[in-house]
This record gives structure tokens, sequence and C-alpha cells, in this order.
């Protein structure tokens, strides 16, 4: 791969580094046909971001991967990588200073261990930095802006200046819209008393936005500190922001559209109130995992995955890769699809109730498939490896259930779209659930929704087995 | 018990802010008094929490368009409030380009005194942002803790030198030293000294005007018999003392210091339309 940025966009390239710095500690680069994505994913797994410049953005670009052939999957097309933020961020720490000196940008993945950038500056002086990377799948989010009820396009002054209102401390922000008018709040937890802490609260008329469609009233929390890395990118590239998003607990996606040299979005998960969401949210769970595989599928995936587990990151990768395509099938709906093992960690805290459901559309291609997946569960139940199965995020939550007699979790994962037959049943093993599980702690929750968006939209399979099976296997 | 007030000056709103904005810097908490003429805020702490005391009044003419209350009772007409000053002044920063204020005790979740921020949009609707900052109402018996303190009958009395000075200053001494000997005379001589075991480092400043207390003198008050040449000295706590200093955030006209030998400090901040009192007790060595 390579690619050289002209001096003109260097401005525009390091603002995007710096913005998705904000957010992850890691840079996801892949060079596509259509452009080179960068994006990052935060530790939560809460938040996600993503640019891509297409090849009019560059001087010059080439995806073809002309490295060692050897590690490359057969079904890869591109090579992909991740490195750390601080690197990249080196390159591009002062942007004033880069765009004055430099005049243009090479970007080289190619032969060699490392990641090549070098900045071509005035009086023929050239910097060069190699940066380690590491070979990963490709990071990505299911989301379908399309579908989403709710639609609002704002000046990312506007935005901005709703922000200054909150403290700088606050995590996360309340999003209350109505067709005539937007309230924004602080998101005020439990703890400490709810009482003893300043309450904010902004509204702004629909006037006040380019675009406002609302096709559904409804409040959603998401966190603050990453909008403010879209907004701080935003309002540096004086770029609309348009925001798409459902209900709570759906993912919320920012997106800059309108400059045909790159386009970006970045979605973040909401935190599911639990009262309304629990029901849905399973179902959606099912959805989730169910989304392109195929009981055969899975069943290959899950021994994979225990291989995997024995093994190293490299027979992860190759799991991932070997999933990695039905999941991309199932793009249609609203999760993460971050492949790293980072995501055990997470899954392990807390899966207690899950909260956030990433796809929302992917219950129609669910649907579809329910009746495999009830066929699943049987099987889940039936063998312990199934847990690995994608659901494993709820099953986590519950393992403890496990030891009943009747396994709903499964029913779980399957019952997706059956939800209205499941429901009850489901409804009912949450509760049974809760017992065993941690005390839920809300703000949590949204993470953990969000990671099982990500497990389940991911890999429908491959993430969550993982977890389980880890879980298992401690046991 | 019900307040509304209203500011509509520009103007008046940030100087309101830079006033809540110094005292959220000299304490945590404070007492929100209100009286109709007059608004204060008191910090009177515990002897064992350092003993820091301060007093605050603004005449509310000065600020308020508009200013309604109704006290406890005809009798007792004030409203006295608990409340974190910082939560305010956060409040307040999103009102540096507001349109109008209203400040008005509200029951919503708790007892809380709202800021109705109403800021300049790009439609004729204007937006707006609601503060609702959480305050305890404190009992008609408890009020006696909130009097306002005694002059005390000081020993010297002289202007601080300008703020910028003294507060270099005294943000280095911070560096060496966890208490600070401030000592002056009559005539105009101040020191600024912290010591430790391996120096000391004195800060001189001479020729300070010295206040006329004539008044005060004719009441004993301040007994003018004492030798101008003597200083008196106070060793309090750095912290406090660079507390006040940096905290001020009004542009005071001058700074009165008055020294009781050996037991405490007491500043006057002299400004048009406010006044503050701070009081920081002495630390034995």
């Amino acid at each position: 791969m390579k690619c050289i940025i002209p001096g003109a966009n260097i401005k525009v390239f390091g603002k995007a580094i710096h913005s998705l710095s904000k957010i992850g500690e890691e840079l996801y680069l892949e060079p596509l046909e259509h452009g080179l994505a960068l994006r990052t994913v935060n530790v939560a797994r809460s938040a996600y971001g993503c640019f891509v410049f297409a090849p009019e953005f560059f001087y010059h670009y080439d995806n073809s991967w002309s490295g060692p052939e050897g590690e490359m999957g057969e079904e890869e097309e591109t090579f992909k990588c991740k490195i750390q933020m601080k690197s990249v961020l080196a390159v591009f720490r002062s942007l004033p200073t880069l765009e004055r000196t430099v005049d243009r940008c090479k970007v080289t993945l190619d032969e060699g261990p490392r990641l090549v950038f070098q900045l071509y500056c005035k009086h023929s002086i050239t910097k060069t930095y190699n940066l380690t990377f590491q070979e990963c799948e490709t990071l990505q989010a299911v989301f379908s802006k399309d579908l989403c009820p709710n639609a609002i396009t704002a000046q990312p002054k506007l935005l901005t200046e709703v922000v200054q209102n909150f403290q700088v401390s606050l995590e996360e922000i309340t999003l209350i819209v109505s067709p005539e008018k937007v309230i924004l709040k602080n998101y005020v937890e439990s703890e400490p008393d709810p009482s003893k802490v300043l309450h904010t609260q902004m509204s702004l008329a629909a006037e006040e936005f380019d675009y406002f469609q609302i096709g559904v009233d409804t409040e959603l929390t998401f966190c603050l500190k990453e909008l403010r890395a879209i907004l701080a990118f935003a309002e540096a590239a004086g770029m609309p922001i348009s925001l798409h998003f459902e209900t709570s607990g759906k993912p919320i996606v920012f997106s800059l559209e309108g400059d045909p040299a790159f386009d970006s979005n970045f979605v973040m998960a909401t935190l599911a109130d639990l009262g309304s969401t629990q029901g849905s949210q399973s179902s959606q769970q099912q959805a989730l995992n169910r989304p392109s595989t195929s009981k055969t599928k899975r069943t290959a995936k899950r021994t994979q995955q225990q291989t995997r587990r024995n093994e190293s990151g490299m027979m992860e990768n190759r799991r991932f890769q070997e999933n990695r395509q039905p999941n991309r099938s199932c793009a249609g709906g609203g999760s993460f699809l971050p492949m790293d093992s980072g995501f055990d960690d997470m899954m392990n805290d807390g899966m207690d109730d899950v909260m956030a459901m990433g796809a929302n559309e992917m219950e129609e291609a669910l649907s579809q498939e329910a009746a495999q997946q009830r066929n699943g569960t049987s099987l889940h139940e039936a063998s312990p490896e199934r847990s690995g199965s994608p659901e494993i995020p709820l099953e986590l939550g519950k393992r403890p259930r496990a030891h009943y007699p009747e396994e709903k979790p499964t029913s779980h994962d399957q019952s997706h779209d059956d939800v209205s037959m499941v429901m009850e049943e489901e409804e009912q093993e949450q509760e049974d659930l809760v017992p065993g599980t941690p005390p839920s702690k809300r703000f949590r929750s949204m993470f953990f929704g969000i990671s099982s968006q990500s497990q389940a939209t991911q890999a429908p399979t491959d993430t969550a087995e993982v977890l389980c099976e880890d879980t298992d296997d401690e046991d | 018990m019900r307040f509304r007030a209203k500011i509509v000056d520009i103007a008046c709103i940030q100087h309101f802010t830079r006033v809540v904005s110094t005292i959220s810097k000299l304490c945590k908490t404070c007492t929100f008094r209100l009286t109709p003429g007059k608004i204060y805020f008191i910090l009177s702490e515990q002897v064992a929490n350092g003993g820091v005391s301060m007093w605050c009044e603004l005449p509310q003419a000065n600020f308020f368009d508009q200013f309604q209350m109704d006290g406890v009772s005809t009798e007792d007409n004030e409203i006295y409030l608990e409340l974190v000053p910082d939560n305010m002044s956060r409040a307040l920063k999103s009102a540096q380009a507001a349109k109008l204020v209203k400040i008005k005790l509200t029951k919503k979740h708790a007892a809380c005194l709202t800021f109705e921020i109403e800021l300049p949009s790009l439609t004729n609707q204007s937006r707006t942002v609601v503060h609702d900052v959480p305050v305890n109402v404190i009992a008609r018996r408890l009020w006696g803790e909130y009097q306002e303190p005694a002059m005390p009958q000081f020993d010297v009395s002289v202007y601080l030198p300008p703020l910028k000075t003294i507060k270099t200053v005294v943000e280095k001494m911070k560096n060496l030293s966890n208490f600070l000997v401030l000592s002056a005379n009559r005539n105009g001589d101040m020191t600024l000294k912290v010591e430790t075991d391996l120096a000391s480092v004195t800060t001189l400043f001479r020729d300070l005007e010295t206040p006329s207390w004539s008044r005060e003198e004719e009441s004993g008050l301040c007994p003018s018999d004492r030798d101008p040449e003597e200083m008196a000295e106070a060793r309090v706590d750095i912290r406090k003392f660079s507390q006040f200093l940096v905290g001020q955030q009004v542009n005071p006209d001058r700074i009165i210091c008055n020294i009781v030998d050996g037991n405490i400090l007491h500043f006057f901040v002299l400004h048009e339309d406010l006044s503050l009192q701070y009081f920081i007790p002495t630390v034995a060595v």
C-alpha cells in the first residue's frame, strides 16, 4: 500500500487522527479499493470512529499489497493493521507546523515490518517515521443510517456551543428529541445522590437545525467525551454533522458528509434504560447473534475458537477472517465488529445486563434465521461449546443461570426474532438471571451493551464464542 | 419562602459571575443569604477545619434588574441557603453571552436554586439553558451561626501591595513551606517570610500606604499608642493565603490587611459594589 497526501490535505488528515486519538488507543488502518480507512474504537467499545479517505484525497493512492505473501490469508484482499495511536499522533503532533512546512506526506505499508510515514518538508528535509504495527482484523461497526427514523443535521458550531454548557468532567449526555425541539441534559447517575448534583438542561428549537426529522420521540444517553472529539473535527473542517438514531439502547451515528474526498462516521452506544430495554434487548441481541451464521458455521467457529484459545493470536485472526465474511454480510445492524481479544476483558467484566442493542435493522435478517437459531439453541444447551456462540455476552451475565435446568440463554439467543413468542420466557429468564449477576451498574451496562453489540453484530459467532469459552475454561 | 431575580445587563451578569467565581475559589460550600436589600456569601469554618471565615455582601440593586423575595416570615424576611458556589459558578459560565438570566428558588428533585439562562440563537426562539443548583435550606434556629464577624481589634493595618506582585511572591514561597509569617508595622513596612531547615526567605515591602482609621481610634477599636516601628506578625497556612490571593477575580480597588498580633489576619477587599472580608487564623509554631 502506498499513498501520498498532498500538503493541502495534511491538516485534514492530521485532524482526523487527532479526533480518533481522543476516542481510541489504537488506530486501525485498512487500505480499501475506495479509499484508505482509519478506524478506532474506545477501550469500553462504546464508541467507534471511522474515516475513509477517497483516492481523490491523495496525489497517489495504491492499495495493492506487495509485502510478504505468506502472511496473507487467501481470502484477504487487503492487508490490515493496527498501530498505537500514540505513535501516529507523534507524526501529526503539531498541525500548524505541518501545514506550513510539509509539502507532501507519503504513507507506505509494504515490504518490511514497518508502516512508514515520510514527511517531505521545505528545504528538502524529509522526516521519516517508521511505526511498528500489528496485523489485525477489520474493525468495523455495523450500522445503517438509512433505516433510522430520526435524523438531525446541525452545524458544528451549534453543537459545540451546546456542549460548552456542560461540565468538562461530565461523562454522558442525554439527548431528548421531539418533533418541535431537542433537549440535552447531563446524565446523572444514581450515585452520588442525584439531589446533590448540578443538573443542567438545554433546549433548542427545531429551526436551529439544518435538517430535522423526528419519527420517534426518544431519549438517548451517550458519551460526551467522544462527542467532543467528533465536534472538534467537524468544527475544524467546517462540516455539518448528521445524527442518525432510533431509540435508547440503539446506537447513534454521527456522520460528516459532503466532502467527496472523505467521509466519516462515528457510532456510539447509547445507554438503554433497564425497564424498557430488557425484553427487546435480548431479542435484539439474539438477532444480532443470528444474523449471518448458520448453525454449522457456528460450530465450526467454536471449534476454531477453542483451538485459538489454546494457541495464539494468529489463530484468532484466522478464525476471525473466516467468520468475517458472514459477518460482513450482516452489515445492516448497528453493532461493532471489533475483533480483538481485548474484548474478552470487557465481556467478563460486566455482561450482567446487556443494555445497548446495536443492531436495529438486524432483526429482519435475523428473523429469517430465527428458525435456524432456535434449532441452534437446543444445541447450545446441549454442548458446553455452544455457549461459545454469539450470545455469549448474555450468557456471561447469566452464567450462574447455566446451572438452572432450563437454559434460557439459548432461548434468548434464538428467540430474537420470534420475540413475540419468546418474550415472556426471556423476561422470566432475565429475572432469574438477575440474582446471579453482579449488580448491574447502569453506566457499565452501556458499555456492555456495546460490547454485546459488537459481539453480536460482528461475528455473531466469533467474539461471543470466545468469551464464553474463556469463562468456561476458567470454571 | 420565595425568591426570584433577574439580570438583563450583560455587564452585570459578567460581574456577578466574577463575584461567584471568586467565592467558589475561596470555599467549597458556603451559605448564601438573601435579604430584601442585599445578598451575602458567608463562610464560617470550624476551627478544626482551619477556622477560615469569609463575609461577602453585595447590594442586590447593583446587580439585579428584578429582585423579589419572601423570607421565612414577615419578621425574619430572610433566606439562608447552603450551596456549593462552584456549582453556581458553573451555571453562570453558560451566561457569558446571555440575553437574560433568571434565578429562582425551586423545588425540583430537591430544593434548588434554578438558573434559567436565555442565549441568543439563530432563530426567533432563544436557546434556554437551565441549571439546577442543589441547595439546603438552613433552618431559622441556626441563623445565629452566620452573623457578621466583628471587626477585630487589630494592631496594624496596611494596604497590601499590588495583588499581582504579592501573588507571585507567595506562589514561590508556597513551594518552600506550608506556613508563612506576615508581619507589618504602622510605618507601612511589610514582610513575608517562610522558613525551612535550610533556608529562610523574606520579602520586604516598604512604604505601603496605611488606611486611616481615625473613627475607630476614637472608639478605642484600634489603640493609637502603638510604636509605629513595632511589627505585628501572624503565622498562617500559606495555602489559605495563596487561595485568597489567587481567587480574586473582581479586580478590587484595594485590599486592606489587618493584623492582630499572633492571632488573626483580616483582609478587607474594597470594591465599589461589593465588600469582602476574609479571616485567616494564625497557626502556632
